[in-house]
């Protein structure tokens, strides 16, 4: 055996998948070959078992691991259920909160926490290469989905395409309509970068989660057609409740292909 | 580059069965040229004729020089050439490997960037280190993912990306063997695995990416620099190739420190 291998790579020989990755492939299988949605029961342990032909050990770690990753809910006394859909961002696809909340079915709204006009702290005014202590205007909002909070954003705005924006309703308003429609500023270009991070004690709480929780930072620089800074914004936002995905075709274009996948 | 090697392949195509004659002759026209011309050529029509597979190595300058009758020095110039037109790859302390599909091959364009060529254009120099590699059935999930019947079998390889000697990322791959018969024994440790579907007739052309966070388990934060449940960005991927075929499926763990996911517009 030793011999035959090393006389030839090829000879590597079939192996089995170890048990537990086999059931978790075997649950993520079964979700989407029967379309089930969110909320959905997924059958008793026993039955489960059979249909996918793993041992109960197996699909128990694979129920654990598919847990804490949100892809399913436990209940308790009840039984196993897919998880809640997450909104998900295509970055291709306007990287938009409001719209990748309803597309996922679910209700999107915010609670301002600050809203004013500052001098730009210095790594705002750097992104936007605007002169440090420049007006600009603050808006931290928490997003929240089905009434329950999914990000901290905050984002700043040139105050001088914007005078008098800090008395609009930001909580039931979407920045980009009153920018668009009472300022006629279109933002058009932009650069956006994902990164992760832990939260502080603050953000947490704002969030309703456990100090240093992970989180998405996203942070978003945006100008106009003439390429004129209008905006920076970062956002913070819990993986539980919202997710990424980049379609790998030009920017605007939704993909044709493996739609189904990416959407899942 | 393309362009020759199709130029190369039609000139074959005129002696049916180029590959069954591994000592390919030289063309009649050669017979006058300086010797490592002549021998560039002739290694030139082997590897259109598919004699030297893909991402295998060529025979050492020693072996050819005694093939040819000439000396090392002057098989080494003809090879020198073949390495600037991207043909062939050396590699310190391994030998000459070829780096293209012959006939099979497909023009690269607009490919997407992998591991490696993210680092070129971050200038940093990009290493790979396998942890392990095997031969596994498909299963109902990925099966449905590639759209391939449950018992076919997957390539699967778990690998070790570092830049400037410095471990960012733990990746594993899964393809399916019904496209890359052999691709066992390309030495991925010389060629990314998108230059050797290149060399197999499938480029990449699109490659979606989904984005998650994992706490890292005690075993790959160690490969990472990183202590037990610190934070990584998990991405999975699919590649498609140019007819919109799923080949590969990938997901890898990045250290949350070095890698940002960017995206402009």
């Amino acid at each position: 055996m030793a011999v035959e291998r090393s006389a030839t790579s090829s000879s590597l020989s079939m192996s089995r998948v170890p048990p537990r990755d086999r059931a978790v492939e075997g649950v993520r299988w079964y979700i989407w070959e029967y379309g089930l949605k969110a909320g959905d029961k997924l059958p008793p342990e026993r039955e489960f078992c059979e249909a996918l032909g793993v041992s109960r050990t197996a699909l128990r770690a694979a129920i654990t691991r598919l847990e804490s990753s949100g892809d399913i809910e436990r209940r308790h006394g009840s039984g196993t259920y897919v998880g809640p859909s997450k909104p998900l961002c295509v970055f291709q696809e306007t990287c938009n909160y409001t719209y990748s909340v309803r597309r996922a079915g679910r209700v999107p709204s915010s609670r301002v926490v600050r809203a004013q006009v500052v001098a730009a702290p210095p790594e705002v005014a750097d992104e936007m290469g605007i002169p440090e202590g420049s007006q600009v205007f603050e808006l931290c909002r928490i997003r929240l989905v089905d009434s329950s909070p999914a990000s901290i954003e905050t984002a700043h705005v040139n105050y001088e395409f914007c005078a008098g924006i800090e008395s609009c309703d930001f909580a039931t308003q979407s920045l980009y309509d009153v920018l668009e429609e009472t300022y006629d500023v279109h933002v058009r270009h932009g650069v956006e970068r994902v990164s992760i991070a832990r939260l502080n004690a603050d953000e947490a709480a704002l969030l309703g989660v456990e100090a240093s929780s992970p989180a998405y930072c996203q942070r978003t620089f945006e100008s106009d057609p003439d390429g004129r800074p209008i905006e920076c914004c970062t956002a913070l936002l819990l993986p539980s409740k919202y997710r990424y995905a980049d379609n790998g075709e030009k920017c605007g274009v939704q993909t044709k292909v493996g739609f189904e996948w990416l959407m899942r | 580059m393309a362009d020759e090697i199709r130029a190369a392949a039609e000139r074959d195509s005129s002696e049916q069965n180029a590959a069954a004659h591994p000592a390919v002759e030289f063309n009649s026209t050669m017979q006058d040229a300086p010797m490592y011309l002549r021998i560039r050529q002739a290694l030139r029509d082997r590897i259109a004729a598919g004699y030297y597979a893909p991402g295998t190595m060529i025979p050492s300058e020693h072996e050819l020089a005694e093939e040819f009758g000439t000396t090392r020095l002057t098989v080494r110039s003809a090879v020198d050439v073949l390495v600037d037109a991207g043909l062939v790859r050396r590699v310190q302390g391994k030998g000459a490997f070829i780096s293209t599909a012959g006939a099979a091959g497909v023009p690269s364009s607009t490919r997407k960037s992998g591991f490696r060529e993210r680092a070129r254009l971050s200038h940093a120099k990009a290493s790979v280190r396998i942890l392990a590699r095997s031969k596994r059935p498909a299963g109902p999930y990925y099966a449905r993912i590639f759209g391939i019947e449950e018992n076919e079998p997957l390539y699967s390889v778990r690998r070790l990306n570092s830049l400037d000697d410095e471990p960012v990322s733990i990746e594993q791959a899964f393809i399916p063997l019904r496209y890359f018969e052999g691709i066992e024994d390309v030495d991925i440790s010389v060629f990314s695995l998108y230059e050797t579907y290149e060399m197999y007739g499938h480029r990449v052309a699109l490659a979606q990416e989904k984005l998650d966070i994992e706490a890292l388990s005690a075993r790959d934060a160690g490969l990472l620099n990183l202590e037990p449940g610190d934070l990584a960005l998990v991405l999975e991927c699919i590649s498609y190739d140019q007819d919109d075929v799923p080949i590969e499926y990938a997901i890898s763990l990045n250290r949350g420190d070095r890698r940002t996911y960017t995206y402009r517009y």
